[in-house]
């Protein structure tokens, strides 16, 4: 009998063992993922309800839609907000699936890249991105599964040139940056027809929008090494076109962290950062340099006067949870769409993807009204001071972001008239007179954007338009524009 | 007496004409003429116009570039009237520029007639003021003309919709 009361204490011992064990991986649990020592059952629930909820779709839109007649005729580039951005961009996603799937593509040529200035030259409707988006992040986009039959790595540019039709077909050309794809498709059911297209490109010429030419219309490579023949540039009409400035600011949450009273400020922050972990985390304002931090034992975030926002994951990571760089995307998505109510008055896009050793790293930069917001060697306000080139700056694996340096700024549209010289002479002679080190032999242009410039700063900047210069090599060339001279 | 008077006279506009030879623009008569030959393109490639041009626009832009220093380029155009090359103003007022950090120059222009509009560029290692003498064709001095033929834009139209009409006349026929 006694025998049997050690045992039956020896096996409450052993349940007692067991529950406090599981306990404890709930506790570790809990400190790699937040929430109560339960949460890891929530978990898997949440994982699968979060997936469904985002569309990586919302996110995949060009840098640009540019459309011309052709040769000597004005390149028009179309905003956003422009009635014809839609019907046009929804079309040539169609034509993606239609590649992607290798559904209906009657006829593939492969080209060089020099073949691109060629195509530019057509009656075209040309689809730029901003970084080559490859076939696997595009079927991700459009929820299409690719076949090997679509022999681009990727899409960096489209064209569609519904006037090189034959019959009902039409043709695409795809540059990946390496090389040129022509596929012959057919016109999508319920798209634009050569009619629609056309009618398109005879409403433009009735707007007063303003136009571009393309390098390859008059400059060659005899002198420089390499200069992109799409770049768009100002070539004929007035040399001044007229801009507003843009006005730059801490967004106002961060800024009225600073004054006496601002704890509602401080929760909406923590609310939109941290989104229903917000219970979960230590806040924190430094004093000294009234930086903004919230921290749990996985992650950390600092917020910065400057507006600057700092992630980073604390614990170690596993290169096998590196996975697909589709995975990471929808990671890196999630994490931005969350937060994006910080930043206002701008279109956030994809402008680069980088793979890392063990995870990805994506860029992403504003645009406000169609004319890019840039950032140039942005000093970050720690003791790293890391320069940044970019809005946002995020590293993920297909598990979860795991750094983010990400510029929160509010903008909106200044009251001053600006007169700027477009003229594509004046802006390649000031380059060359600005940075003294550079040779024209020597010397590429991959891009050329007007841009509004932001600097390091914790108080209200009115930015002008300036010329960013990206070359082949990476690096970019910041031009002032030239203002017009007063009147006498 | 008459005689002396005459001879005064005819040694008066013997040496005025001397005098006005000597006054004229150095480099107008070697580069005005029309019977300068071109040369190789060995200071400024010359990107546009790339040969004889047809366009269907009076406004057009002249392009070239340069890896050389110091170079200055001069916009003729052929005056049948005179018989000559005249100096050409851009739409920025210039008719003669120097190439700047860049080794470009893009200078639109308006061409003055439907039809064929002779055009010269001609380029030159030295500052706009120098003198005839220091420029040798070939040497230090680059001319080349081009012809920009202006067409009327009612004829891209005709084309535009004649090559429409066959292209759906083909497909009625052939239901491609």
């Amino acid at each position: 009998m006694k025998w049997l009361g050690r045992e039956r204490l020896k096996l409450y011992i052993l349940f007692l063992l067991i529950l406090t064990s599981f306990i404890q991986v709930g506790i570790l649990w809990y400190y790699q993922n937040r929430g109560v020592p339960t949460n890891f059952l929530w978990g898997f629930f949440y994982k699968a309800q979060r997936e469904t909820e985002y569309d990586m779709g919302d996110a995949f839109k060009p840098y640009r839609i540019v459309v011309s007649e052709g040769f000597e005729s004005p390149h028009w580039v179309i905003k956003e907000n422009h009635e014809y951005f839609k019907p046009l961009w929804n079309d040539a996603k169609a034509y993606i699936k239609y590649l992607l799937t290798d559904k209906n593509v009657t006829s593939k040529e492969e080209y060089g890249k020099e073949f691109w200035g060629d195509v530019v030259l057509k009656k075209s409707f040309v689809f730029e991105f901003k970084t080559c988006i490859s076939s696997e992040l595009l079927a991700a986009f459009l929820n299409e599964k690719w076949v090997s039959g679509f022999k681009s790595e990727g899409i960096y540019k489209m064209a569609i040139l519904p006037s090189e039709s034959t019959g009902k077909n039409l043709n695409i050309y795809v540059f990946d940056g390496d090389k040129v794809n022509k596929y012959v498709v057919p016109f999508v059911d319920k798209g634009l027809s050569t009619e629609d297209y056309d009618d398109i490109i005879a409403s433009l010429y009735d707007e007063n929008i303003e136009s571009y030419s393309v390098i390859k219309e008059y400059v060659t490579n005899y002198v420089y090494q390499y200069l992109s023949p799409d770049v768009l540039i100002v070539a004929q009409g007035p040399k001044y076109r007229n801009y507003k400035n843009l006005i730059c600011n801490v967004p106002e949450k961060i800024r009225n962290i600073q004054q006496p009273n601002s704890s509602q400020d401080l929760d909406d922050i923590a609310k939109i950062v941290l989104g229903e972990d917000e219970d979960d985390y230590i806040r924190s304002i430094d004093v000294y340099n009234k930086t903004i931090a919230f921290q749990n034992l996985s992650n950390m975030y600092r917020i910065y006067t400057d507006g600057l926002l700092e992630y980073k994951y604390l614990h170690g990571v596993n290169s096998y949870e590196k996975g697909s760089k589709v995975e990471a995307l929808k990671r890196v998505l999630e994490f931005i769409n969350h937060r994006e109510k910080l930043v206002s008055g701008v279109d956030v896009y994809l402008s680069g993807i980088v793979e890392q050793n063990g995870y990805y790293s994506f860029t992403f930069d504003y645009k406000f009204n169609d004319i890019a917001v840039s950032f140039n060697e942005y000093t970050v306000n720690n003791k790293d001071k890391n320069k940044l080139n970019h809005a946002i700056t995020v590293d993920a694996n297909s598990q979860r972001v795991l750094s983010c340096y990400w510029i929160l700024k509010e903008f909106k549209t200044g009251r001053e008239n600006l007169m700027l010289n477009v003229k594509f002479e004046s802006l390649f002679d000031d380059i060359f007179n600005l940075y003294k080190d550079i040779s024209i032999k020597d010397f590429s242009v991959k891009d050329i954007n007007m841009a509004y410039e932001v600097k390091f700063s914790t108080e209200s900047q009115s930015l002008e338009p300036v010329w960013i210069v990206e070359t082949m090599e990476g690096k970019r060339y910041v031009v002032p524009m030239q203002k017009k001279p007063p009147e006498v | 007496m008459i005689k002396k008077i005459v001879g005064l006279l005819l040694t008066f506009i013997f040496l005025t004409s001397m005098c006005m030879t000597a006054f004229a623009d150095g480099k107008i008569d070697v580069i005005s003429s029309k019977k300068t030959e071109d040369t190789k393109q060995f200071l400024v490639t010359i990107t546009r116009p790339e040969g004889d041009e047809t366009t269907f626009k009076e406004s057009y832009v002249i392009c070239g570039n340069s890896d050389k220093q110091n170079i200055t380029v001069k916009l003729l155009i052929y005056n049948e009237k005179t018989d000559q090359f005249e100096p050409y103003r851009n739409l920025d007022g210039e008719d003669t520029w120097t190439i700047g950090a860049s080794g470009f120059f893009m200078k639109e222009i308006e061409l003055p007639k439907k039809g064929a509009n002779r055009i010269r560029i001609a380029a030159y290692q030295g500052s706009a003021k120098m003198e005839q003498t220091e420029l040798v064709l070939g040497e230090n001095l680059q001319v080349n003309t081009f012809t920009v033929t202006v067409l009327d834009r009612s004829l891209r139209n005709s084309i535009k919709n004649g090559f429409l009409r066959i292209t759906d006349m083909l497909e009625n026929l052939f239901g491609a």
